[in-house]
């Protein structure tokens, strides 16, 4: 592959910014001012980033538990996601979602998670939606290696490809479903093989290898928005964090594993790669750096002082109208 | 703490007794002492007083239910004292010689508990649907006058729209427990004593001007306004005084004699016809007379009269003077020989030496219980009362004078 | 006159004289849903055996052959997809009715319809609404059995941000069903399996009908009988039974539970003081417990005795026809209860 400029740079400054935004929440977690739980995506930016390249506004994202990455990689802006995780009035979500129930249909995006797999048949609905209204829009259907033996996941691609409907389900395999290895859940412990169970193309790729990732993303996009159907792509990446902030991850995985997936960082990979063959200049990356990293530090200043919520507005929206 | 508070043996005969009002509500404070309820007996309505200080806590007995005496009628609290059991509250008067029997029941009381309390329900007053509290409330229906007609005896609405619909209809209904005891007492009078009746008609000339001529000076010195009743139940006593063996209750098969003078005085209330006693009628002047019997007419009337005040009478005076009856036949209170019935003075023809003329008159009508007393006796009796009326200048003598004739 | 008022009067004339529909109760559901399918392209309907078969009650018959496969579809037996695809369609744009057909199933939609379907309103803080109606039947007939005759709609009515109708007459399936897909809220549409075939009166011309409010079917001064569904149809013979009896019954129907018209209960009962709640549910955590508390909460000085629910009794839906009628209320059972609730 020989990506322009343009997509490199604007490939890593997306992982660039899912990187620095997860590390600003784990620390944010970490002070006390955070409520709940995050689960951060660090490790797996190159899959957030590689799909939702192809993604236009109006395209349909659904997602997970661990969604921070899809949310930002989608449009949500840092500011917004970062106040959301704090509970507070600045949030997209007016501080009543949190980490796993961040919205925004002005990106499309239909939603992180808490429960594991409804996204499946969800994202389904939507591109049943997209097809009815003839409009072009495909969804993308982000999940984990834990959906995959999950009921719901069986009926919901059953459906889309049943109904050859404009989805595209990425599976990020992190080798781990909270503390369930991967091959302890499954026999068959290659997803992509799955497609065949639906007649559509199951696709495996390196999850960490973002332009493997983008070209691969990009031709099940491509085929979903010809109206062709789903395509099931399997990314093979790793967490280097626990499940969750407060799980140290180390109980079920050796640290020889985590530091073998870290030599792979994504981010440095690109970087490397992009330098080596001259596909941009250190400085490039040093400024996208720079960059990042000041907005991500406004976008926490900007959460850390919006404001709680009024109590007095806990019982809008149960209905609407 | 709660203190029990009994059906109070209340006279020597009184083996049963009915609550016929609360002056206090639960949640009222009573002071020991204060009147807390009205109990209905044998003889009368009296009002008894709390023996302790307390806040009225709950009323377990309903109203116009009869219960032995030392049922538990009702609990107080006490501020924050021990539990003490009541005793027998003691009505005004010190009680008659007290039978041991009456005492023991009354320091065991028989805890028999209305349904409501026995649940060990803390609710004030008869069970009662939601709907129908209301209803009295609005309607300013008693609810501890109302049978519930409901499941388990509850009051429920219907219930409290048939009272309020008998209230409106009978405004001024009589006591009906007071009623029941005077046709108690009367039919057991008729049906146990032997009556007959002698009468006279007697010159009340006399009467009248001595009757005049007491009028301001009895008013300046008690304030109080002198009756014809008045004089009548002195010339009563008189005539009594001098007629012994008149003076006497047939009791337990034999004549019992009394030593005392004492009469009752017939008072018509809006509840019915009381009698209390005027104790040493004999020895009382007029002034003392009227004074007695104004006191007395005033407690019959707010249903204050205590038992003493019921108790121990030969016989009665009852004047319906006031009324237009010439003359009637009055029928004698259980436990006593004889009643005086009185019609009113009006102008009659009478016959002196053998001239035709017209005098003031009045009829003296007096039965007699024919165990006591046969005719003669009566007879005798009735013209020793009619020779006072028509010289009534002896009822003005001092009590010592007034010895035996 | 003028030609044109002439007209007019003429048209209102025509309007007056019209004469009255009677339809069934199925029917005055497809009418509703055809009626709409032809306004909004946005709504599309699936379900197991919707499509060419029309539903395994006739539910749906006409709908496939009018509107095609693109927007009347049968689905795979997969509750859950068919759900979760529904509300991801409600949440992309589209008004979509998910026809479970047995209230029983939902059971495996519950997941998509509580977590999903009735929070996203909330918690994307207004931003996505969920506009799409479940549709089932639920209760027993003809012994259904202990699968296919669940009356369990009061759990959707314990979740907040989920609407839950109930209808009982032909008229009312049809204006509820048009406000439901109409309504920009999750919606839980229960018909009941037994009264596909009974009919009643409906306008030919369109009509709605409110969320949230009840009709008083039978008006009386006794007792106020709450009913549901099938429980309604029993109630008015009841009713009439017990009129011979001298027992005057106003019934009650609430025709949704979610938003209850509680105004309505409340105002009866403050005429008869005596209430009872006729559900083919059972007593426990359901409907008529309900309405026990909040006439307890707000109109305990009405109440001239406890509240009575007659209910299903508490066992699994039996097959055999005996213990089937036995265990639901029968006309016969709510004429007794009611009786004993008046004389109490």
């Amino acid at each position: 592959m020989n990506p322009s400029q343009e997509l490199v740079l604007s490939l890593y400054r997306t992982m660039v910014e899912i990187r620095e935004f997860e590390m600003k929440a784990r620390e944010i977690f970490r002070s006390g001012k955070m409520p709940g739980f995050i689960h951060v995506y660090v490790g797996e930016e190159a899959v957030a980033a590689g799909v939702c390249a192809h993604l236009r506004k109006d395209d349909y994202v659904t997602s997970t538990h661990r969604g921070h990455g899809h949310a930002l990689a989608k449009g949500i802006s840092p500011h917004e996601a970062m106040a959301e995780l704090m509970g507070k009035v600045g949030g997209c979500c007016g501080g009543r979602g949190g980490t796993m129930h961040l919205y925004e249909p002005a990106v499309g995006f239909l939603g992180t998670n808490g429960v594991v797999a409804p996204g499946i048949p969800m994202a389904a609905g939507a591109a049943m939606g997209a097809k009815l209204r003839k409009s072009g829009q495909v969804t993308v259907c982000f999940f984990g290696d834990g959906a995959v033996n999950n009921g719901a996941f069986h009926e919901g691609v059953n459906l889309a490809a049943t109904w050859n409907l404009p989805v595209v389900f990425v599976c990020e395999n992190n080798l781990y479903a909270t503390e369930m290895p991967w091959k302890k859940a499954t026999k068959n412990t290659n997803v992509a093989s799955r497609g065949a169970a639906y007649a559509i193309p199951g696709v495996q790729v390196d999850g960490n290898d973002v332009l493997a990732v983008y070209e691969k993303a990009g031709e099940a996009i491509d085929r979903a928005r010809r109206g062709e159907g789903p395509t099931l792509i399997e990314c093979l990446t790793y967490r280097w964090f626990g499940h969750h902030e407060g799980d140290p991850g180390i109980s079920y995985r050796s640290k020889e594993e985590i530091e073998g997936w870290k030599q792979r960082d994504p981010v440095k990979r690109l970087r490397e790669l992009a330098l080596t063959s001259h596909w941009a200049e250190a400085k490039d990356f040093e400024e996208i750096d720079a960059e990042v990293r000041q907005l991500i530090e406004k976008a926490a200043e900007f959460a850390v002082s919006s404001p709680e919520p009024e109590v007095s507005t806990a019982l809008d929206h149960v209905y609407t109208r | 703490m709660d203190i029990s508070v009994v059906m109070p043996q209340l006279g020597l005969t009184m083996t049963e007794g009915t609550v016929t009002a609360w002056l206090k509500k639960p949640g009222d404070k009573v002071a020991q002492g204060e009147m807390l309820f009205v109990v209905s007996t044998d003889k009368a309505d009296m009002e008894v007083e709390s023996l302790t200080e307390g806040t009225l806590k709950q009323i377990v007995v309903e109203l116009g239910r009869t219960v032995p005496v030392g049922t538990v009628i009702a609990y107080l609290e006490k501020p924050g004292g021990e539990t003490v059991v009541g005793a027998a509250p003691v009505a005004a008067a010190p009680p008659p010689p007290p039978v041991q029997a009456s005492l023991e029941e009354v320091s065991a009381p028989m805890p028999e508990i209305a349904p409501a309390a026995a649940e060990g329900a803390r609710r004030e007053g008869p069970p009662a649907s939601p709907r129908a509290r209301r209803l009295a409330r609005e309607l300013g229906v008693d609810l501890f006058t109302v049978r519930g007609a409901g499941a388990g005896g509850r009051i429920v609405e219907e219930d409290i729209r048939k009272a309020a619909e008998g209230a409106r209809v009978k405004p001024l209904a009589p006591d009906l427990r007071r009623r029941q005891l005077i046709a108690e007492k009367m039919t057991k009078s008729i049906q146990t004593i032997p009556h007959f009746s002698v009468s006279a008609e007697v010159n009340a000339e006399r009467l009248i001007s001595l009757h005049e001529s007491l009028k301001l000076p009895i008013e300046k010195a008690s304030g109080l306004k002198l009756t014809f009743t008045d004089l009548l139940l002195k010339a009563l006593g008189l005539a009594l005084k001098e007629t012994p063996e008149m003076n006497a209750v047939w009791e337990e098969g034999a004549i019992n004699p009394r030593d005392t003078v004492d009469l009752g005085l017939a008072i018509a209330t809006e509840r019915g016809v009381v009698a209390p006693v005027v104790k040493n009628v004999d020895r009382l002047d007029l002034a003392e007379i009227t004074r007695l019997r104004s006191e007395l007419a005033e407690k019959a009337r707010q249903s204050r009269l205590s038992l003493a005040d019921l108790e121990g009478g030969v016989g009665t005076l009852s004047n319906l003077g006031m009324a237009r009856v010439d003359h009637f036949q009055a029928i004698i209170i259980p436990g006593q020989s004889f009643v005086l019935a009185v019609g009113r003075i009006a102008k009659r023809p009478w016959v002196e030496n053998t001239t035709l003329t017209v005098r003031p008159t009045v009829m003296l009508t007096l039965s007699v219980d024919h165990r006591v007393a046969d005719g003669a006796a009566a007879a005798q009796f009735l013209g020793k009362v009619a020779e006072i009326v028509e010289n009534p200048y002896r009822i003005l003598r001092r009590q010592d004078e007034s010895g035996s004739q | 006159m003028t030609g044109e008022a002439k007209a007019a009067a003429e048209g209102a004339v025509s309007q007056a004289q019209a004469p009255e529909r009677i339809i069934s109760y199925v029917e005055a559901g497809i009418e509703a849903i055809r009626e709409e399918m032809r306004r909004d392209p946005t709504i599309f309907y699936i379900g197991q055996g919707i499509g060419p078969r029309g539903g395994n009650f006739q539910q749906s018959r006409g709908l496939w052959v009018e509107f095609g496969e693109e927007r009347v579809r049968d689905t795979p037996i997969s509750e859950l997809g068919q759900t979760g695809l529904g509300i991801g369609a409600a949440m992309s744009g589209c008004r979509p009715i998910v026809d479970i057909v047995f209230l029983d199933f939902m059971l495996t939609s519950l997941d998509q319809i509580v977590q999903q379907a009735s929070t996203i309103h909330y918690i994307s803080n207004g931003k996505f609404t969920v506009p799409v109606v479940i549709r089932a039947a639920m209760g027993g007939a003809r012994s259904t059995g202990p699968h296919h005759s669940h009356t369990f709609y009061s759990f959707f009515m314990h979740i907040p941000g989920l609407k839950v109708a109930v209808p009982a007459m032909p008229y009312d399936l049809k204006g509820l069903m048009k406000t439901a897909i109409r309504d920009d809220n999750p919606v839980l549409f229960i018909e009941h399996k037994g009264i596909y075939s009974t009919k009643g009166r409906v306008p030919a011309e369109e009509y709605t009908i409110p969320f949230g409010q009840a009709v008083v079917c039978r008006p009386g001064n006794d007792v106020t009988l709450v009913a549901v569904s099938l429980m309604v149809l029993r109630a008015l013979e009841a009713a009439e039974i017990l009129a011979r009896q001298g027992i005057s019954v106003e019934v009650i129907d609430p025709r949704t539970v979610a938003p209850l018209d509680k105004a309505a209960i409340l105002r009866s009962v403050a005429k008869t003081g005596r209430l009872a709640v006729a559900d083919e549910a059972y007593a426990t955590c359901g409907f008529a417990a309900e309405v026990a508390a909040l006439v307890s909460e707000e109109a305990l000085d009405d109440l001239d005795a406890p509240v009575r629910r007659i209910c299903a009794l508490p066992a699994p839906h039996a097959f055999s026809p005996t213990l089937d009628d036995y265990l639901r209320p029968s006309v016969d059972r709510i004429v007794r209860e009611v009786t004993a609730l008046v004389k109490s």
